[in-house]
């Protein structure tokens, strides 16, 4: 948009904006661009640490109404100005970089709650709501989504619509696309459309599936009705130690596969067993660390399911931990991701996340492991923390020693993808996946079309169908 | 730079996101850079030398209103206000403080308050003060706020230690604004404000402190430390505390009933530098019939309205976060809140927002009443 050649059209084009948003809304200072230039990523976050200044988009504007947002997409098209929507900017995979530039819509002053609906179970919201708000409110009458995050504190709604996000209680209540009942979303030509009043039906493809994951490349999505719950009368835990992966794999998969709906479990491997439950919870022990939990409202149901999981281990654990551990663990849940106990720079790390079914989810872990570890100076951690009837997710990191990690950031770059490459190629060719619900952004953009394959093509065609121009986060999610 | 002795502050905070939805600004304006995390990010800019300090990070720095949230949230135990006091600290030095902020400190250090205001509004309080001006056991310091803005607070105050035969003095002059110098940043002006008071008291040869003042207490408890001085034996006590001692010791009686509904807003100072969270509590349970009703935000927690100092220089800031604070406290139902600070007390009653059918009183003028 901007050159020097450019500059009184950069001005008519702001003045487009003001017009649409107010003047409080529209923001051009370097300090307010720079605010949008830098989200979880670390690749922004090497670049300014080494003092150089990262890519700033040429203004921010806050809409706070789907006609403004509307009346946005409508300006960036005619003028082919590159559009990045930003919500809590809490991404780890660079999603929502204004990496061409051009306008940055930081959805946070669209952030009402528009309607609890005590009878349906749902609730409506415009999506710049940071989740924690929505959880609060819904906790003053009992309820909550029970899509609960580390990230809840900053990320909005439409963060997690926009690339499949989930929570720490998904196994039980579900990731966030399946909490959808209905979306408003605004597509790149400006119109405002709805999907379908419910998700279930006969009527064609669900278009809530299409936008939700779409990682701000097919539209923008503005306002979403989604479940809530009635809060658990009673969530308990239990821990255990296992003295291998395979074991205490095994034992999470067999929960699974009998049905017995944990709301959560977490397995650490070895590594970040002691990486992570020691630095937290203080647990000094060898092995892999488990924990699960169960929640409901009837004491009875839930401590005959925590019966079953509990003699499940009990066949292959070292080390009953008993239920402190879990309770400790769950009330130290987000302090994993405060310095220092969050991994930070001068390390390298990536957070490599993957899925795959139960049968080859263990070859992927010790494949990527090997891949990591192959680099000098590199550690690989890993829990699993989502699972599924078929499956699970590995929530994996590599850390790269800071003696390691060359001070220039474009060799540090350079050589932070190299080891992502090597790692998630050995998840790719192994039937897993690029990701589970971090989302692809800038990060793995470029491998999309590999994980595809001939089936890419579906997308790219809804993708020149819908944004013709590419004016929706350009340079994202394969396009 | 000051803000070489925050690197780890900065660094840790610079990247992280776990507060902002509780950051007071970031809260009422939805704004990204409004974010701790932002201001962390453009200080760590500056201690690597990639931007120089820049009128609009100045702004930035001025615009938070140091109530603590962040620090009191974050489990990691960084501390990224008084990284902000470092900035601030830097900016004076550099000339990069942005006008509005200039006039406050000029009032600060002629006037002792924040309000451009040359005299006490009060002549009730004005005849007080002339009236006890002789050395005595116990010195009552009132604060700016209660001088200029609340002075009803200073005469009850009065009144309830002249009911309990208290043996107490004021000062002609308070020299009360050294902890607002310091949080602008100006430092050698904070220091000379505070040796002054300092001076002051150690004249009066009283024996303890009693202040209505949360920024005064705080100061001469702690902040003090921070520039370097000391009280040294001096016992300090916020109003709270003494009227506790005084109820305790038999020296005032509760002698009415309060029929009412009722909720308690605690100030930055009060909320979360000094953590002084029980003894109002405590006060307020001594009242027969009152039906109190716990902020949903409360204690470290409370729900900042902003400070003297951004209240005079970014005052949208101050009133978004004035009208978010009222809101909760109108959906309590109360009928009556109870606050401890003429600031605040001044901020609820002027609110355009307030329902008539709520009653704002300080505690000290409660206590009054009903002593």
């Amino acid at each position: 948009m901007l050159n020097q050649n450019d500059e009184y059209l950069t001005s008519m084009i702001l003045s487009e904006l003001e017009d649409v948003v107010g003047e409080n809304n529209l923001k051009t200072k370097n300090v307010d661009r720079f605010a949008h230039a830098v989200d979880f990523y670390w690749v922004p976050r090497v670049w300014v640490d080494r003092g150089k200044n990262p890519i700033l988009p040429e203004c921010v504007v806050y809409p706070e109404n789907v006609e403004q947002v509307s009346k946005i997409v409508k300006i960036s098209n005619t003028h082919r100005i590159p559009l990045t929507a930003w919500g809590g900017g809490s991404g780890s995979q660079g999603g929502a970089l204004p990496i061409k530039r051009g306008i940055v819509l930081d959805m946070k002053k669209m952030n009402r709650v528009i309607d609890i609906n005590e009878s349906a179970y749902t609730v409506t919201a415009e999506v710049g709501i940071i989740h924690q708000n929505l959880e609060w409110e819904l906790e003053k009458k009992g309820y909550s989504t029970m899509h609960v995050p580390a990230s809840i504190s900053c990320a909005t709604l439409g963060g997690f619509l926009a690339h499949k996000g989930t929570g720490v209680l998904s196994t039980k209540y579900g990731k966030i696309e399946d909490l959808i009942i209905n979306m408003e979303i605004v597509l790149p030509n400006g119109d405002i459309v709805n999907t379908l009043q419910v998700p279930r039906h006969s009527c064609g493809p669900d278009l809530n599936q299409l936008f939700c994951g779409s990682e701000g490349t097919l539209g923008i999505i503005t306002k979403a009705t989604v479940k809530m719950f009635d809060t658990p009368k009673y969530r308990k835990f239990q821990a255990f130690m296992f003295k291998n992966m395979h074991d205490a794999l095994d034992a999470g998969r067999k929960i699974m596969t009998k049905r017995l709906q944990p709301s959560v479990i977490r397995l650490y491997d070895e590594e970040e067993t002691i990486h992570q439950i020691e630095r937290v919870l203080g647990v000094k022990k060898n092995g892999c660390y488990l924990v699960f939990g169960f929640d409901g409202r009837d004491e009875e149901i839930v401590n005959k399911l925590m019966e079953s999981a509990v003699n499940i281990c009990l066949e292959t654990s070292t080390e009953s931990l008993g239920s402190n551990f879990g309770e400790s663990w769950w009330e130290h849940r987000y302090k994993f991701f405060y310095p220092p106990y969050l991994m930070d720079l001068p390390e390298a790390f990536g957070t490599m996340d993957t899925v795959a079914t139960y049968d080859k989810i263990e070859k992927i872990y010790w494949g990527m492991k090997a891949a990591a570890e192959s680099f000098q100076g590199t550690k690989f951690i890993a829990h699993f923390s989502h699972w599924y009837e078929w499956g699970c997710m590995m929530y994996d990191r590599f850390i790269i020693h800071p003696d390691y990690v060359p001070k220039d950031p474009d060799e540090a770059i350079r050589l932070y993808n190299k080891v992502w490459n090597k790692c998630i190629r050995v998840s790719l060719n192994n039937g897993g996946l690029l990701n589970e619900h971090h989302g692809v952004g800038l990060k793995m953009s470029y491998l999309m079309q590999e994980q595809y394959g001939p089936a890419f093509q579906v997308l790219r065609k809804i993708k020149n169908v819908l944004d013709p121009n590419n004016i929706m986060n350009p340079g994202k999610l394969g396009f | 730079m000051n803000i070489e002795n925050y690197k780890k502050d900065i660094d840790a905070c610079r990247f992280c996101f776990m507060c902002r939805h509780v950051c007071s600004v970031a809260r009422v304006t939805h704004e990204e850079e409004m974010t701790p995390r932002v201001r962390g990010l453009l200080l760590s800019m500056v201690l690597r030398k990639a931007t120089d300090y820049t009128e609009e990070i100045s702004e930035k720095i001025y615009q938070c209103t140091l109530c603590k949230y962040c620090k009191e949230w974050c489990e990691g135990g960084w501390d990224l206000p008084s990284a902000i006091i470092a900035a601030r600290f830097d900016l004076v030095k550099k000339g990069l403080v942005p006008e509005v902020v200039k006039n406050v400190k000029e009032s600060l250090i002629k006037f002792d308050n924040a309000y451009n205001q040359e005299g006490p509004i009060s002549t009730d309080l004005q005849e007080v003060v002339s009236q006890y001006i002789t050395p005595a056991k116990t010195l009552l310091l009132f604060g700016s706020s209660v001088l200029y803005l609340s002075p009803e607070i200073g005469l009850s105050a009065v009144n309830i230690f002249k009911k309990g035969k208290v043996d107490f003095m004021v000062l002609k002059r308070e020299a009360a604004s050294a902890n607002e110098l310091y949080n602008l940043g100006y430092i050698k002006e904070a220091k000379e404000k505070a040796l002054t008071l300092l001076e002051k008291i150690k004249t009066s040869d009283c024996q303890e402190v009693v202040t209505l003042s949360g920024s005064l207490y705080y100061l001469l408890t702690e902040g003090i430390t921070k520039m370097e001085l000391e009280v040294g034996n001096l016992r300090v006590y916020h109003i709270t505390g003494f009227l506790l001692k005084l109820i305790s010791e038999g020296k005032i009686e509760l002698k009415k009933t309060l029929n009412k509904k009722l909720t308690y807003h605690e100030s930055d100072y009060l909320a979360r530098y000094s953590k002084l969270h029980d003894e109002p509590r405590k006060l307020i349970k001594q009242i027969e019939g009152v039906d109190y009703v716990e902020l949903r935000w409360n204690r470290g927690k409370a729900r900042s309205i902003g400070s003297a100092l951004i209240k005079n220089t970014y005052p949208d800031l101050a009133t978004k976060l004035l009208k978010t604070r009222l809101d909760e406290v109108i959906k309590t139902g109360v009928d009556t809140l109870i606050i401890s600070s003429g600031e605040d007390k001044s901020s609820f009653i002027n609110s355009t927002d307030k329902p008539s059918s709520l009653q704002i009183i300080d505690i000290v003028e409660l206590i009054d009443e009903l002593s």
